[in-house]
This record gives C-alpha cells, sequence and structure tokens, in this order.
C-alpha cells in the first residue's frame, strides 16, 4: 500500500476503513457490465478513501487552520501518488474537474503558450469527442486531422509530413483509441514533435491504470472514473518547461491551470482506485487480455459475418470492437440488456446525433452492427463465457427479424 | 446539395428515408436477386457513406461511382460485379 493510502486509513475510527481492508479489495465487476471504457464502477478503495475523506479532508486546503492543514496533507499526498503513476513531478500535475476538463484546460493553453508559433492543431481522426472539440473550440478551421489505417491507428508519414510545414502549435494523440483499442505509437509520435519543437498533448484517458503509459507527452489528460474513481476528478499534468500558458481567469488554484474549488475527497478517493489498480495492473491486464483473445477468435467463429476490428496485437488489454452484417445496432444492444449485458456501440442509430462514430468512419470500418466490449477491472471469466455463448442467438434473433439469411 | 449525373446504371434502389443497416440490406437483397446488374443505390443515411463501401469490401462488389443523388436529394452510390 502506497503512502496516501496510509494517510486515510489510518486516520479513520470507522471499522470499514481498516488498511487491510482497503488493500485487499479487489474491483467488484457487477455481472454482465462489460462497458468499462464508458465508465467503472466505483472502485472500493474508492469508496473507502470517499467515506474518510468526507470526514477529514472536507476543509478548504488553501486556509491556515488544522483541518485545512488536514485536507492540504490528504490533497498532497493524492497528487504525489497520481504523479508517481503518470511518471511526473507532483508540481506538475493538477486535479481537473473531468477528463474533458483536463483535455480542454490542456490543449487551450497549449495554444495560448504557442500564440507566436501558429494556429494549427494536428489530431489523430480517431481522438475522443472532447480532443476534436477542443480543438475547434480553441483554433476553428485551424484544427486538422490525420488519417488512420484499417484498425485505426495513426499515419506517422502524414504527421512527418505536416511537422513540416508552418504554423503547428501542438499535436494531440490519444494513446490508446477508446472505440477499437489500437494503441498509438505516442512514442514515434513524440520524437517526431520533439524534432520540430512542437509540443504533444497525449489524451491518456482509456490506458490509465490499463497499459504502461507512453513518455515524450508535453501535455497529459486523463479521466478518474474511467479507472474506478468517482466522476468529477480528471488529471491535467504539463510537463515543466513546456510553454503552456492558463486561459483561466486569474486565480486559478491547481498551480494556477484550473477554475475553482478542488473537491479534496473525490481526488482522493480517485487517487486511491488509482494506487489499488496499479497495484494489481500487470497481473490484470495480462488475465484481462487472454479473456479478450478470446473474444477476438471465438466471436468470428461462433458468428457469421462478424468483423473483428482494431489491431490484435497491439492494443489496449481489455477492449475489443465488434461489427456485425445486417444487424441493427440498437436492437443489438437491448436484446444484450434483456440478456445482462451492458455494452456500447459506435453506430449511428445508437447515438443521439444518429451519425455513425467517427473513429469506425475514419478506418472505413463497417459502423452498422457495432458492439463494443471492455472488461472492468476483475472482470469474470465466466462472464466472458456466458456473453459468447448468449451472443450467436442474440445476433441471429435481430438478424431473423430484419430477413437477411442468405444474403 | 447540388445533382450530379452518374454512370450508366441498370437499376436505382431508393433507400432514403431509411436507416441503417436497412439501406445495406436493401442494397444486399437486390445483389442476390441481380448478381449482374449494376445497382445505384440512393441514401440520405449518414451511415451508408462508410458502410456501403465496407460492404462492397465484404461481399466483393466494386463501388464504382459515388456522388449526389441525380435529383440533389441524398447520395447515389454505383455498385457493380467486381470484374467491371
Amino acid at each position: 500500500m502506497g503512502h496516501y493510502g496510509r494517510v486515510v486509513a489510518h486516520g479513520s475510527d470507522s471499522p470499514e476503513t481498516a488498511p487491510d481492508q482497503v488493500s485487499g479489495a479487489r474491483a467488484p465487476a457487477p455481472g454482465g457490465y462489460l462497458d468499462a471504457a464508458s465508465t467503472a464502477p466505483l472502485h472500493p478503495a474508492a469508496r473507502e478513501a470517499l467515506l474518510a475523506a468526507l470526514d477529514q479532508g472536507w476543509a478548504d486546503p488553501a486556509r491556515r487552520y488544522h483541518q485545512a492543514r488536514r485536507a492540504r496533507q490528504l490533497l498532497d499526498a493524492a497528487r504525489e501518488s497520481v504523479a508517481v503513476i503518470l511518471g511526473a513531478r507532483p508540481d506538475e500535475v493538477s486535479f481537473t474537474t473531468s477528463g474533458t476538463q483536463a483535455v480542454g484546460l490542456g490543449l487551450a493553453g497549449l495554444v495560448r503558450g504557442r500564440e507566436r508559433a501558429g494556429h494549427r492543431v494536428v489530431s489523430s481522426a480517431v481522438e475522443h469527442s472532447s480532443v476534436l472539440h477542443a480543438a475547434q473550440a480553441a483554433v476553428g478551421d485551424g484544427a486538422e486531422t490525420l488519417p488512420v489505417d484499417q484498425v485505426g491507428r495513426v499515419d506517422l508519414d502524414s504527421l512527418g509530413a505536416v511537422l513540416r510545414t508552418q504554423g503547428v502549435a501542438l499535436v494531440a494523440l490519444q494513446s490508446a483509441n477508446h472505440e477499437v483499442g489500437t494503441r498509438q505509437p505516442v512514442g514515434a509520435a513524440a520524437e517526431l514533435c520533439a524534432e520540430h519543437g512542437v509540443p504533444l498533448l497525449v489524451d491518456a484517458a482509456q490506458s490509465v491504470g490499463r497499459d504502461p503509459l507512453p513518455d515524450g507527452w508535453s501535455v497529459l489528460a486523463a479521466s478518474g472514473h474511467k479507472w474506478g474513481g468517482p466522476a468529477g476528478v480528471g488529471v491535467l499534468a504539463v510537463r515543466t518547461g513546456v510553454r503552456w500558458r492558463s486561459t483561466s481567469p486569474e486565480g486559478a488554484l491547481e498551480h494556477g491551470r484550473v477554475p475553482g474549488y478542488v473537491d479534496v475527497p473525490a481526488v482522493v478517493a480517485a487517487a486511491a482506485a488509482l494506487e489499488a489498480v496499479e497495484r494489481e495492473r500487470v497481473a490484470e491486464s495480462a488475465r484481462l487480455r487472454a479473456l479478450v483473445d478470446r473474444l477476438r477468435a471465438q466471436v468470428p467463429a461462433l458468428v457469421p459475418d462478424a468483423v473483428v476490428l482494431g489491431d490484435p496485437h497491439d492494443r489496449l488489454p481489455h477492449l475489443v470492437t465488434f461489427s456485425f452484417l445486417y444487424v441493427d445496432g440498437e436492437a443489438l444492444l437491448a436484446d444484450l440488456d434483456r440478456d445482462g449485458f451492458a455494452v456500447s456501440s459506435g453506430s449511428s442509430c445508437v447515438a443521439d446525433s444518429l451519425q455513425p462514430s467517427h473513429v469506425l468512419a475514419a478506418m472505413g470500418a463497417l459502423t452498422h452492427g457495432n458492439l463494443r466490449v471492455s472488461l472492468p477491472v476483475g472482470a469474470a471469466g465466466a462472464d466472458v463465457d456466458r456473453f459468447l455463448e448468449v451472443l450467436p442467438g442474440v445476433v441471429a434473433g435481430v438478424r431473423a427479424t430484419l430477413g437477411t439469411e442468405g444474403l | 446539395m447540388s445533382a450530379s449525373t452518374p454512370p450508366p446504371y441498370d437499376r436505382v434502389l431508393d433507400e432514403r428515408g431509411r436507416r441503417c443497416p436497412m439501406p445495406v440490406i436493401a442494397l444486399a437483397r437486390m445483389t442476390t436477386a441481380l448478381p449482374a446488374a449494376r445497382l445505384l443505390l440512393l441514401s440520405d443515411d449518414a451511415a451508408a457513406e462508410t458502410d456501403v463501401p465496407a460492404w462492397c469490401g465484404l461481399r466483393g462488389r466494386t463501388l464504382a461511382w459515388v456522388g449526389d443523388a441525380p435529383d440533389g436529394r441524398g447520395r447515389a452510390y454505383l455498385v457493380v460485379p467486381l470484374e467491371q
């Protein structure tokens, strides 16, 4: 257990927060919940830490009395522990109110810091919508995207070419894709960016707590609820020496990077969850990778006309996406939900916008009948077995309704 | 959206107003019925832009031409047998 966990657990009188219970806790995986990439269930370590910190960390950490010092101590410990896991210094790490806010502030701050260099923001075409929207908001028509290949990996030649042109303020590249799991070549992209003196923003939301984190970023963004923390905590890390200028009004907190009061108990809980998942990350990722390998091999064997998307090897350990020909994504999700499985889809019928996923479109992948399975930490192998038992019948049922046999 | 003139075709399949996966299913049905025909699919479904070429790849057809529908409403996709 890290030093942070001791701070909270030892300070509590409640038997529920006994240290051994916190350290021994494994994330619960509610049966059939296979949508961890959307959000993870609250990790037991986060629940314990949250309850303790609500009692001990409620005061304003900027004040000069003992309750405030206690809150400050908890916040500092949380920051230190998150910084170590991200490979950052504590003063490089700021807590935000969401991953989206971390991306937005991180990107806008780089644009502002690079005003004299140019107003073009270059990202992969398959970034999370928060990155694409932040780029659009910051530079409008200066937002440009780079093509990806069939597995969703950004084209480094295109990146190299764009970096040889003028006016690029920054490059944004995710650590791994949130819809198909393909890892992005962040290390190689970072080298190219460094050669041209262009900062690199990395959205690591899907990798933190799951996969080794890439190096070479100038700004990194992540989201606490993806790793089992409570909603309302994001992380913005800005490397020392990077030309980043805050776009927040005067008086921003968190090293002057984030507006508004810090939710110390939520931050403490998110840090506790991250410590807990990071401790088991290597073993748990290997276990989940084997389960996903089974899904990748078995689904096309059991279901006709199933396309497996994303890189088969160089990918996130816990996530896989399929498209089933002649299947209505909305019906697929509803029928799986009826059978107890929570999954998501990039099909247009499932989106509020009625637009298909921009990730699938950029890959040239079939967008209908799309299904993303993302395993939570602690997911049971029996759940995957049952999913494989149920899925062929569900897909066949949707196809039968649409009358697509023999097509 | 402006109208445009597609290359010659044998049949028109007007799937405008229908959402995915229906336009692709209709295309598959007509391809099964008329395997040698040059089919012009009309669709205003955003997913067709990606799904028609993806389906052609899966079923060994050629997407010979894409443009605006002749009357300007939606898009037109000319799908032909592989050898053409």
